[in-house]
This record gives structure tokens, sequence and C-alpha cells, in this order.
């Protein structure tokens, strides 16, 4: 199955270019519309795919808000609010204008304040040692006794 | 071009739009669990216990004020990206020290 699949899309694309070539214009202009178009759908197949594969749960996403606690972080939700929103920003800017816009400094500032406060509230949990549980640290095992010198 | 134009934003609304549906769904449904968001860490005799954090809850009421605050000077204006004042980054850059010194204090330095 796998392999007819790929047979056929192969053809397709075997088809699709010779159709491409003895279309009537420039082949060089043709050629930069065939790999715009052929880099979207790739990209946006690539996507796809991920996308099928969070929401039918094989990319688990049931630990994406937690910490080492077992409970959800704040500065991870925090990181995701300000990802999705600067995300949404940055494509809505470069559809209206065409082109990449220059992202600002205090923009930058914004994501870095986020990302700084997740590192840091990480480190944080990882000094005190918080593993989520009340029991005390396991001791080391007794080193093994050394064989009696001859 | 411009179909190729038409095409790629059709593709990138669907796919960021496609994953931030897919990220609040999980949310809504309780697959991506927020329990404990607003309860922190704090330390005592017999290990670790969780309380409600008001650090954490300043910090959510801010992020969420300021992500309002942003996306309304995006759809007023769409063509740059908004202007972030001095003054909002330093009431952000405040809330955050405030629940990282809330955290610090409570996981570190209480009762030692």
């Amino acid at each position: 199955m796998k392999d007819r699949v790929g047979w056929i899309a192969l053809t397709l694309a075997v088809v699709g270019g010779l159709v491409l070539y003895f279309i009537p214009g420039d082949h060089t202009a043709k050629l930069v519309i065939a790999a715009g178009y052929a880099a979207v759908v790739l990209i946006f197949f690539y996507g796809l795919i991920v996308l099928i594969m969070m929401a039918t749960g094989s990319i688990d996403l049931s630990q994406l808000l937690e910490d080492d606690t077992g409970g959800a972080s704040m500065s991870r939700f925090q990181l995701l609010i300000f990802t999705f929103v600067i995300a949404l920003s940055f494509f809505v800017l470069v559809a209206k204008t065409g082109t990449l816009p220059q992202v600002p400094a205090d923009v930058l500032a914004l994501l870095g304040i986020s990302a700084t406060t997740y590192g840091v509230s990480k480190g944080i949990s990882a000094g005190s040692g918080s593993s989520g549980t009340s029991n005390p640290p396991a001791t080391p095992p007794a080193p093994a006794p050394k064989p009696p010198t001859p | 071009m411009q179909s190729v134009a038409a095409l790629a934003y059709l593709a990138g609304t669907i796919l960021i739009g496609g994953f931030m549906g897919i990220v609040l769904w999980k949310i809504l449904t309780l697959r991506i669990s927020l329990g404990d968001l607003l309860r922190g860490d704090s330390r005592n005799a017999s290990g670790y216990s969780t309380g409600f954090s008001p650090g954490r809850a300043q910090l959510l009421i801010v992020t969420l004020l300021f992500a309002g605050y942003y996306l309304a000077q995006l759809i007023s204006n769409p063509s740059a990206f908004p202007h972030v004042p001095d003054a909002v980054l330093a009431v952000l850059g405040g809330s955050q020290a405030t629940y990282l010194g809330g955290k610090a204090y409570a996981l570190l330095f209480k009762n030692r």
C-alpha cells in the first residue's frame, strides 16, 4: 500500500513537471512558481501531520504545562501565552506586508523576560530538590567491604 | 506569484490556527491539566506542600491583561508590531520578580 502511494506520488510529480515544461511562458518564471507551490505544499503537509498527531494523541501534550512537581507551571503557561501572541502577530504582519518584519527590541525583551522567568523558576525548583514527594532523600548504599589483604 | 502567496497565507492560517485550537481544546477538555496553576510550593518540616499562591495569581492576571492589550493593539493596527511601553515592561518585570521571589523564599529559605 505504501509503495503504491509512493509510485502514484512520483507519477503525479513527473506528469506535473512535464505539463509545466510544455506550458508556454518563460521557463525560469515557471520554475520559480513551481518551486514556490512545492515548498508551500510540502511545509503545509509536514505541519498538518504534526497537527493530526497532536489531535489524536500520538504527540502527547498532556504534560505541556507540567513542572517537576506534577502540577501546572505558571511560568510555562505564561511562556505559552506570550509565544502564541507574538507568533500570531508575526504571522499577521507577514501576511499583511508580504515581507519579514523587523522585530522590535521591546518584543524581544518580552520574550526574554518570559523565557528567563521559566529558566529561573526551573532553577529554583531544582535547587530546592523539589520532586513532588515528601519522602526524605534516599541514603547512598554502604560501600562494599575491602577484601582482607593476604 | 500572488497565488503562491495566497496559498501560503491559507496554509499558515490553517497550521497556526490549528495548533492554537488544539492546545486550547486540550486545555478545555482537561487533557492538558491546569490543576495547581495557582497553588505554590512551600516547604515545611514534613516535606513539601502546596497552597494558594498570591504571587502566581498576580502573575496570571498581569499575563492575561497584557496579552489582551497586545492583541487589541495588533487588531487596531495590523501593519506593525504593537509598541510595548517601557512602563508595561517594568510592570511585567516586577510581576515576574514578585513571583520568583516568593517561590525562592518558599522553597529555598523558609523553614531551613
